[in-house]
């Protein structure tokens, strides 16, 4: 027979959950059709998430290499925090957190762990990760997380110099993806590449999957939502 | 399990541990130019990469560095034998320059497919030099061939200099 202590940490559970679920923030959605004619729900939003994309550089050290701090600015902005890339720079190398040894412009650099270590320290709790499929991405978009990719630039750009041996070599944003109405599959996501300047761009599942699951498919990925 | 029939860790496994495991992940940075994975005898049968800081903007050429860090994984194991910066313990006595690389001619599909035809030929062809057995003369030419595509001239040197039992290997061979 159930006591009313177990009935009362039932109800108790029950409440905890409920109020979890109001917590989950709501990640707007909208019906979009592609330059090709498919019908997608986008999750995201893309084109808002395009006014905190910029060049990479924008920095007094002279550091080029800084795809993965512009990611983590970009995300830090999206929350609401003001920051800008000349911040993220000076804090990363200050804390050891990205290169600085090499010819400036090869400087900023940044590893998977020390992109999640910066997010994790400025407020924004981070992890670094590996996905396995599109679908596995688009279920963090879904969750309304920020999520870091990690990228082939020769790949994303169809530039031969930028190949090198088809490792990862960039970090890019996505700021939102696109799901096939009528198939439910996932059309494409939205990213901002810090690397060309592009933002809002899409990219088709099947471009992504070159460019980022076949070259390792690694991520930083946020705890919590970046809606 | 891990290794093939041969007791060695396939190639394509040692280049995915090597583009996304914990070593790339919490050491060497994203936009380091990752070396090819090289077969060396130099502290048993193990696979060497070093990385470079390297620049790549949009239609340029890439700019890179010298290698700053080169690692041995273990061929059996996959396990890493040896981390080291370069300006701590040099792989070889010559200093690279900086260079601007040229621009490849093949496309990144024929690059794409330089590279899966690399790890199907490593694997037969590392096995024999680990024995310190010749290669078919026709498949060390394929693979020959594959790095010319896959490396400009000057970072092939800097491959050499990484793994020059390997290369006067494939010479004899």
């Amino acid at each position: 027979m159930e006591t009313p202590y177990e009935a009362e940490r039932t109800f108790t559970e029950v409440r905890e959950l409920s109020e979890e679920l109001e917590r989950i923030p709501e990640v707007p959605q909208s019906l979009e059709i592609l330059p090709d004619g498919t019908e997608v729900l986008v999750t995201g939003e893309p084109q808002s998430a395009a006014r905190f994309g910029h060049l990479q550089g924008e920095n007094t050290f002279g550091y080029l290499g800084t795809s993965g701090l512009v990611c983590c600015e970009e995300l830090l902005r999206q929350t609401a925090q003001e920051f800008t890339e000349e911040d993220l720079v000076r804090y990363a190398g200050d804390h050891g957190l990205c290169t600085t040894d090499a010819p400036p412009e090869m400087n900023g650099g940044t590893t998977l762990m020390e992109q999640a270590t910066i997010l994790s320290d400025l407020g924004l709790p981070a992890q670094p990760d590996i996905l396995d499929s599109a679908e596995d991405l688009a279920s963090h978009l879904e969750a309304g997380q920020g999520v870091i990719l990690v990228v082939n630039a020769g790949e994303l750009w169809k530039d031969p110099a930028a190949y090198g041996t088809g490792e990862a070599n960039h970090s890019v944003l996505t700021t939102g993806m696109a799901r096939n109405v009528e198939t439910g599959e996932a059309a494409g996501f939205y990213i901002n590449d810090s690397g060309s300047g592009k933002t809002a761009d899409f990219v088709s599942a099947r471009d992504l999957k070159a460019a980022w699951l076949d070259c390792g498919g690694m991520v930083v990925t946020t705890y919590g939502s970046v809606c | 399990m891990r290794t093939s029939k041969s007791g060695f860790v396939p190639y394509a496994r040692i280049r995915s541990d090597q583009s996304n495991g914990p070593l790339r992940q919490s050491e060497i940075p994203i936009q380091h130019a990752l070396s090819l994975p090289l077969p060396t005898r130099r502290f048993g049968p193990g696979f060497a990469l070093f990385a470079s800081p390297a620049l790549r903007e949009p239609g340029k050429p890439t700019v890179q560095s010298p290698p700053d860090r080169w690692w041995v994984v273990d061929a059996k194991t996959g396990h890493l034998t040896l981390y080291a910066r370069v300006a701590s313990v040099p792989f070889c006595e010559e200093p690279f320059p900086t260079l601007t690389l040229p621009i490849p001619t093949a496309t990144v599909t024929e690059l794409r497919e330089s590279s899966r035809r690399l790890n199907g030929l490593m694997d037969p062809i590392s096995v024999a030099f680990f024995a310190g057995e010749p290669a078919p003369a026709e498949m060390v030419g394929d693979l020959k061939g594959i790095l010319t595509t896959m490396l400009p001239t000057p970072l092939l040197q800097q491959h050499r200099a990484l793994a020059q039992d390997f290369f006067r290997w494939m010479e004899w061979a």
